[in-house]
């Protein structure tokens, strides 16, 4: 742009942030990095909601917990793992851990005024709770089907009892993604971006305009 | 040459430094404003002189609109600093957005799938 005027104001989904933090060992990497390659370029400011960054800690905690497992060898009993979920080093191991990576990816971003904004003592009116269950009111979602899958080899197994081999579950926006809009809409944002393709079905029926990256 | 460098900068405040004064500064005059506030315009407030107590909240009202955008978005950075344990000294580096890039170090090369990670966690789906 060769200016320091900021032309959008840009809210980014959780999945965008710790996708780009991850690195290119997240499916989404390189997708959410056009987001903030783009920012640079056209000096957006990426508005950060403190429910965003809630989720996001929630988030890696998730994923190291899934590294830790992964790393363990095949064929673990669930008295073993009964163990290790009770041990207290293995809590702090985590704890500590994703606490640290929160930790550098907040340093990173504090610094850098020209690209991020964080909110500061947002008043948020209980309208936008209404406003959710008015959206979440108006839609249904879809049902799909799931294999039996082992989380471990990600192997397809049917149960070993009654031979089922997939189950049937209601996916939908849901009350977290409602509140992301909101949020976004009250702080202000031109432009809310997402990888969670089901934000399509909302993208007609909320103010702010959503980006669902393909 | 950069022990030269060192001492220099040593003289010198950085400039986070002035914004934290600002900051500091603008939080004693809110936590004055509030103290006069609590201890003599509201109670003041139930002998009829609600007049007083809206002028005093203007006046709070005014010294916050009165900070800068820059010393305000500044004062938000610091609390998220803080509450974290990081540095309350820092130096602004816009540079850092594209340091973000795959920063969270991890002991495994395990592909991962946030997308479809959070899309559960929002959906409530675990055991």
């Amino acid at each position: 742009m060769g200016t320091n005027q900021i032309t959008e104001k840009v809210y980014i989904d959780t999945n965008i942030l710790v996708s780009y933090a991850l690195g290119p060992n997240d499916d989404g990497y390189l997708k959410a990095k056009n987001v903030f390659d783009q920012a640079v370029k056209e000096n957006h400011t990426i508005m950060v909601s403190n429910f965003m960054l809630t989720e996001a800690l929630n988030t890696l905690r998730n994923v190291i917990t899934e590294d830790k497992y992964q790393s363990l060898a095949h064929g673990v009993t669930q008295t073993a793992l009964i163990a290790m979920a009770d041990s207290e080093d293995f809590k702090k191991d985590i704890a500590d851990e994703s606490m640290k990576s929160f930790s550098d990816v907040i340093d990173l971003m504090t610094r850098d005024s020209q690209h991020f904004k964080f909110e500061e003592n947002t008043k948020y009116d209980g309208v936008i709770f209404q406003n959710s269950l008015a959206l979440l009111s108006g839609l249904f979602g879809i049902f799909r089907v799931y294999r039996f899958r082992c989380d471990k080899c990600e192997q397809y197994n049917p149960c070993s009892t009654c031979r089922t081999t997939s189950s049937i579950v209601y996916k939908a926006i849901n009350a977290p993604d409602l509140l992301h809009v909101q949020i976004a809409q009250t702080l202000g944002c031109t432009k809310f971006v997402t990888m969670d393709k089901g934000f399509g079905t909302i993208s007609k029926v909320v103010q702010i305009p959503i980006t669902v990256l393909q | 040459m950069s022990t030269l460098n060192c001492k220099l900068d040593s003289l010198v405040p950085a400039p986070s430094s002035f914004l934290e004064t600002m900051v500091n500064f603008s939080r004693l005059i809110g936590d004055l404003i509030n103290a006069v506030y609590a201890k003599i315009t509201k109670p003041l407030g139930q002998f009829s002189l609600g007049s007083i107590v809206t002028q005093t909240e203007e006046i709070q009202r005014c010294v916050l609109n009165s900070l800068s955008f820059g010393t305000v978005t500044f004062n938000s950075r610091l609390s998220l600093r803080t509450l974290l344990g990081l540095s309350t000294s820092f130096e602004d580096n816009p540079k850092a957005i594209e340091q973000l890039s795959g920063s969270i170090k991890r002991g495994t090369k395990r592909k991962t799938n946030v997308t479809r990670l959070i899309r559960n966690m929002r959906d409530y789906d675990g055991y």
